[in-house]
């Protein structure tokens, strides 16, 4: 299963390769929420959720590739049905997730849509002094997600993304994992770089204004645009 | 590009390397130490050999501190590869049967994973148990019934347990071999706290790293575990005051240093102290049972000396000496190769005689020997 995941993430970023010469890149910072629900083969179930800190780019221009860093503080969770204050019974408590994805990339002028293919790998780790056995958990599976950011001013952008995951491989209980399965939402700004890109949307915004009605709204007529002389 | 293939690349490796096992879920909220200790209940132990294993069985009253506290006991078996199962919950005479009868609701287990990696190894773990073991236990008088289980335990258990004072009485420490059987009965001690340790011998052991964990022992006294470093682990397991079992109690440390495969070297010296539950008496005398809470008879007005206190386990030690595992940089160290010792010999100290007990090969299973004479003496008697 790892093998396969492995070959979709490479033919991702083979899709993306010819694409990424002339890329354009987004570092966006955000906050998010996210949701962790964990079954262990023992048929306990867990769910947590934390309050994330988001690192998120993307790099390409139709195709590319998206990785989305976050780590966060569990602030409540749950065993079966029965709530447990982990803010009071672990410090300290933390929570981290790597997304990493083939990404297409849709354009509507200054705003994109991304729809993300990939890996995740996320963990939590709660730890007591010693009283409580700490709770760990580290996972890895594939994950699907979707991210919208639009330019609001030059080189500025926000942007929302949500991301879900479905971890199977278990790294840290041998094989009591039975699936984990992750959600997390994000929001936040960040900045637009790809210095030719943005000469050739110059360009196009200029054409446009010139002659109203030739709106460039996709990477294939900004293509045309950036080869007319 | 590259970078972005390159941390790609960090992340997959990192969660490769990060693979390991450290047993299944915990609960949330589940203490890291779930044993209900017997205080200052009084106690008493018997041990025998069974099946190859060697078992240790300590059984106490109701904590008289502790309101609608219950007698408790802890029943602990040592087998192959020092594994251990270690059986835990509350006990009742029942006199219909005149015998013993244990209600279990814990079992702690460290399991036999010789040859397993450390870092797949899962270690430690519990699990809720409801098993009933039935000791037979006949008195020497019927009035006495359970209270004769506590004072000196003179009537006749079933099964070839055997109490621990007569198992005392027969080591002679003076002899390498008497030696090597009085070492076991300690180091048997050391092994069964371990299955209470969640996930002891396992990759979870991470888990204890600063501030790690303390555990306390049946009959008093705690063991602190500790980790510190990742690839050549140096791991601290200090006893204070600790007895697993009555009488034998234990003060120093017994630390190792191993890489991650398990292979390294021991080091540290662990004292120890015996006391018999009454004093042990030359074949023939008459052992009296102790006055009950005689700490605590009120000081006679006569202007003698007051009497010292005879309670169970507070005369003077029948054995003291100490174990020497090694230095800290190695030299002269008993060497390990996870789960057990592999090299090198044991220092062991009692009563000022010195003694070298080699350490591959050994187990704590050597006091079989002993137990299974004591008891066909026994059943030879009746």
């Amino acid at each position: 299963m790892r093998r396969t995941v492995l070959q979709v993430l490479g033919l991702g970023l083979l899709l993306a390769a010819p694409d990424l010469a002339r890329a354009e890149q987004d570092h966006l910072v955000g906050v998010g929420y996210r949701s962790l629900n964990i079954n262990s083969k023992q048929d306990k179930q867990f769910a947590f959720h934390s309050f994330d800190f988001a690192y998120s780019m993307y790099v390409g221009r139709r195709w590319g590739f998206s990785t989305i860093v976050d780590v966060g503080m569990p602030l409540g969770a749950k065993e079966g049905d029965e709530k447990v204050k982990v803010t009071e019974l672990y410090a300290p408590r933390w929570t981290g997730d790597v997304f990493a994805a083939a990404t297409h990339r849709i354009a509507f002028g200054t705003q994109r849509f991304d729809v993300m293919l990939g890996v995740h790998t996320g963990g939590i780790q709660l730890k007591s002094a010693d009283e409580f056995i700490p709770f760990q958990h580290m996972s890895f599976g594939v994950g699907f997600g979707g991210r919208y950011a639009a330019e609001v001013s030059d080189r500025i952008i926000v942007h929302g993304s949500v991301v879900t995951a479905f971890d199977f491989v278990d790294f840290v209980h041998g094989k009591d994992l039975r699936s984990a399965f992750t959600v997390q939402a994000i929001v936040g700004a960040g900045i637009r770089l790809g210095t030719k890109r943005h000469k050739i949307m110059d360009t196009a915004r200029r054409r446009d204004t010139e002659a109203p009605g030739d709106t460039i709204t996709d990477d294939v007529e900004l293509d045309r645009v950036r080869r007319t002389p | 590009m590259r970078t972005h293939l390159r941390a790609l690349a960090l992340v997959l490796t990192g969660t490769t390397l990060a693979s390991c096992n450290t047993g299944p879920y915990p609960s949330l909220g589940q203490p890291i130490d779930i044993l209900q200790t017997i205080g200052n209940a009084p106690h008493v132990s018997f041990l025998r050999a069974h099946d190859g294993r060697l078992e240790l069985l300590i059984v106490a009253k109701a904590d008289p501190d502790v309101p609608d506290s219950q007698a408790l006991f802890v029943y602990s078996s040592v087998g192959e590869n020092e594994s251990v199962n270690s059986w835990a919950g509350t006990w009742e005479y029942n006199e219909d049967n005149a015998s013993l009868v244990l209600q279990t609701e814990t079992l702690f287990v460290k399991p036999d994973e010789a040859g397993v990696d450390p870092i797949q190894a899962g270690g430690s773990y519990s699990e809720e148990d409801n098993t009933t073991f039935i000791i037979v236990y006949t008195p020497t008088a019927e009035e006495l019934g359970a209270e004769e289980v506590f004072n000196g335990g003179v009537g006749e258990m079933a099964d070839d347990w055997l109490h621990l004072d007569d198992v005392l009485k027969a080591i002679d420490p003076s002899t390498q071999d008497g030696a090597e059987e009085l070492f076991s009965l300690v180091y048997a001690t050391t092994y069964t706290v371990l299955a209470r340790i969640p996930s002891f011998g396992g990759a979870g052991m991470i888990q204890y790293t600063d501030p790690g964990g303390t555990f306390n022992s049946v009959a008093g006294g705690t063991l602190h575990v500790e980790l510190s470093g990742f690839t050549n682990p140096e791991n601290f397991l200090i006893y204070d005051g600790y007895s697993d079992l009555s009488g034998v109690v234990l003060d120093g440390s017994q630390n190792n240093v191993s890489n991650t495969k398990g292979v390294g070297y021991y080091y540290g010296t662990l004292g120890f102290e015996i006391r018999s539950y009454l004093p042990l008496e030359e074949p023939g005398d008459t052992a009296e049972p102790p006055v009950e809470n005689s700490q605590e008879e009120p000081p006679d007005d006569t202007g003698e000396p007051p009497v010292e206190p005879t309670a169970p386990y507070s005369g003077e030690p029948v054995f003291e000496g100490e174990i020497f595992f090694g230095n800290r940089d190695g030299t002269n160290s008993v060497l390990l190769e996870a789960p057990l010792p592999s090299g090198g010999a044991f220092k062991f100290t009692v009563d000022g005689e010195r003694y070298e007990i080699e350490a591959r090969g050994f187990t704590v299973r050597t006091l079989n020997g002993l137990l299974e004479e004591l008891a066909a003496e026994e059943g030879s008697e009746e």
